[in-house]
């Protein structure tokens, strides 16, 4: 045994190389809040990592005339003043490999869950450039979130960047996680990238993650509310770097942001200190840029590239339902669609509390299963013309018979597209109840009892629609034949549930 | 107002007393005193003298080097490391500073401009742990 280890270490000796190299150095003039001002250091570029004596890194943002600004990754409060820094001469990297899936890390890419260190050879930089036109192609795949309302409305493709965006408490991440959920067996590798969160919060979605058995394919990148701003600031661009590797694999990754807001206030912090001139806000004139660049590297890629997408769904949080803000116009501007969530609607019961008027997919539609798009096409409009008749409505009793019944089958809508939390749903199933909503089964159907006529309608449905549920679970496709099968189940199971009443 | 830069001051006074001796080189320097403590950028001398030694060193071709050893060299290592060292920073001169520091166990560690040469034994063992380590 100790022959073993002295025969290894030997080994492990005679392979190694000592490299004798020129560093460049340079010296700590300040430090302050996670920010130090060094002098010396030439050729050193934006971007490029240094090493403190006390072994702390830092990436360069500000090259200046006599000093460079430098933003520190680790505690700052054991680097002093005249410390030495050595340049790397390496781009800020981070350790990508298959083996993080399931696992939870810092915005080093290093894990902080306890579970080991995860070996890998492979680094990618964090910055790098979005991937050209011609590597590109359209949107023709749908991510399915289980989620009625945006399934069916504001459907979101593979490659997509769908913004989410509302107020506090209004469930935000809660669509996040449900869409996270609902990945299970859908050949989608899921990565959370969580900013400026509390370390509870995140402790309670990682729990609710391992339950559904959602962290069989998701990793969680984490910059908590007790970290610096400069960690909350290059931590999504470490998720999209991981989240590159899998989709150079020619895999689909989603990635969440969660959220885009803390995001560009830890920015706003880092840029204050480096004196760098304040804008709107306060916010610095790169802030655009700051998300475009990092929005930009979500796409699908063509087949001759890999094939690979990286769907990506940031989360604003807005003050006050104010959508007019800096960073919440320049997220919907690059972005290809937004969901809307409102308070009012939270708290009237709708959950999740989706704003449909408000809420669009500007590519996703291409990428709808034609199941869905047959039964959701007019659902839309018809949500909207209820919400103009209900305004409407609210100053006579006296409407027409057309109206009243328009008015009806909104309510119906509206009932339908509730869905509590963590209960995402199979499309083939969004499918049915949609059906049975747009095509009139449910206008004799009790509003109070929707719920249960739906549940059953999903149990009954799935025993006697099988020809239709094998050619939108296998196909996507919808076929006439299934469509008699599906309507003749639906109108049984009506008439049965009416007559049980 | 632009903010007039360390550097723009420096290479200024380099302009102004360059060539010039005795009274007309202390007639200047006055002025200059003067100038800095009316802009308020008194506060600022011990920047402006270093990068203006590193000027006047540039323009003579003199490097300033910052040895540190365990033990001093014999004289006839320290003119090989001399001739080395000015062959690579191609200079006329150069001017070295020994520091001994038994911490480093042996070799040397060579500081010159921003650059540093680390051939130190305790550099060595670090590199051969950090190794170790990773394999």
């Amino acid at each position: 045994m100790k022959n073993t280890i002295v025969e290894d270490l030997k080994r492990q000796i005679d392979k190694f190389k000592l490299e004798i190299k020129a560093e460049k150095i340079g010296h700590v003039i300040e430090v302050f809040d996670g920010i130090a001002k060094l002098s010396g250091l030439s050729d050193i570029k934006v971007s490029e990592m240094v090493t403190f004596a006390s072994g702390e890194t830092g990436v360069v943002l500000n090259l200046e005339e006599d000093s460079v600004g430098v933003i520190i990754l680790g505690d700052f409060s054991k680097i002093h003043e005249g410390d030495e820094v050595k340049a790397t001469g390496k781009i800020l990297s981070v350790p990508v490999s298959d083996l993080q899936i399931g696992r939870v890390l810092n915005a080093l890419g290093s894990p902080i869950d306890g579970k080991g260190v995860i070996k890998t050879d492979k680094f990618n930089p964090i910055e790098k450039v979005a991937p050209g036109v011609i590597t590109r192609q359209s949107v023709n795949q749908a991510v399915q979130t289980g989620i009625k309302a945006i399934d069916a409305l504001i459907p979101i493709g593979r490659g997509q960047r769908e913004l989410i965006i509302g107020d506090r408490q209004t469930g935000k991440t809660a669509i996040a996680i449900d869409t996270i959920l609902n990945q299970k067996g859908q050949d989608l590798i899921c990565v959370y990238v969580s900013i400026g969160q509390k370390d509870s919060k995140l402790r309670k979605l990682q729990a609710r993650l391992e339950e559904g058995g959602a962290m069989d394919y998701t990793i969680i990148v984490s910059a908590g509310s007790a970290e610096s701003a400069a960690l909350s600031y290059i931590a999504p661009y470490t998720g999209v770097s991981i989240a590159e590797h899998f989709m150079d694999q020619g895999k689909d990754v989603l990635i969440i942001y969660d959220d885009l807001s803390k995001h560009a206030v830890a920015y706003r912090e880092i840029s204050l200190l480096l004196r760098r001139p304040p804008g709107r806000e306060a916010f610095p004139g790169d802030v655009f840029y700051l998300h475009s660049k990092l929005l930009e590297r979500a796409c699908r890629r063509n087949k001759e590239y890999g094939g690979g997408s990286i769907t990506a769904l940031p989360i604003i949080e807005t003050q006050s339902g104010d959508v007019s803000a800096y960073i919440s116009t320049n997220v919907i501007s690059i972005t290809d669609g937004q969901i809307f969530l409102e308070t009012d609607l939270f708290y009237k019961g709708i959950r999740p509390a989706v704003n449909v008027g408000l809420s669009v997919s500007r590519v996703g539609s291409s990428a709808q299963i034609r199941a869905m798009k047959k039964v959701a096409g007019t659902l839309k409009l018809d949500l909207a013309q209820f919400r103009e008749l209900e305004a409407f409505a609210q100053f006579g009793s006296d409407l027409d018979e057309k109206t009243k019944n328009q008015l009806e089958r909104g309510k119906r809508a509206v009932e339908v597209l509730k869905q509590a939390q963590y209960s995402p749903m199979a499309i083939e199933d969004q499918v049915v109840t949609l059906y049975a909503l747009t095509r009139g089964f449910m206008d004799s159907v009790p509003l109070n009892q929707i719920k249960t006529f739906e549940e059953g309608l999903r149990e009954y449905a799935e025993r006697n629609a099988q020809t239709f549920y094998k050619e939108v679970r296998e196909t996507k496709m919808w076929t006439e034949k299934g469509e008699a099968e599906l309507s003749k189940a639906i109108g049984e199971f009506r008439d049965a549930f009416l007559s049980k009443k | 107002m632009a903010k007039i830069s360390t550097r723009n001051i420096v290479q200024t006074i380099y302009e102004l007393t360059r060539g010039k001796t005795g009274k007309e080189l202390e007639a200047v320097l006055v002025r200059i005193r003067n100038f800095l403590v009316e802009k308020r950028l008194i506060n600022r001398s011990p920047e402006i003298l270093r990068k203006l030694k590193e000027i006047l060193n540039k323009e003579e071709g003199i490097v300033e080097v910052k040895l540190t050893v365990r033990k001093i060299p014999s004289v006839e290592k320290l003119n090989k490391i001399e001739s080395v060292l000015k062959k690579r920073y191609a200079a006329k001169q150069v001017v070295a500073t020994i520091g001994e520091d038994e911490t480093v166990l042996g070799g040397m560690r060579i500081e010159a401009k921003d650059e540093v040469i680390d051939l130190t034994y305790k550099n060595k063992l670090n590199q051969l742990q950090d190794y170790l380590i990773r394999n």
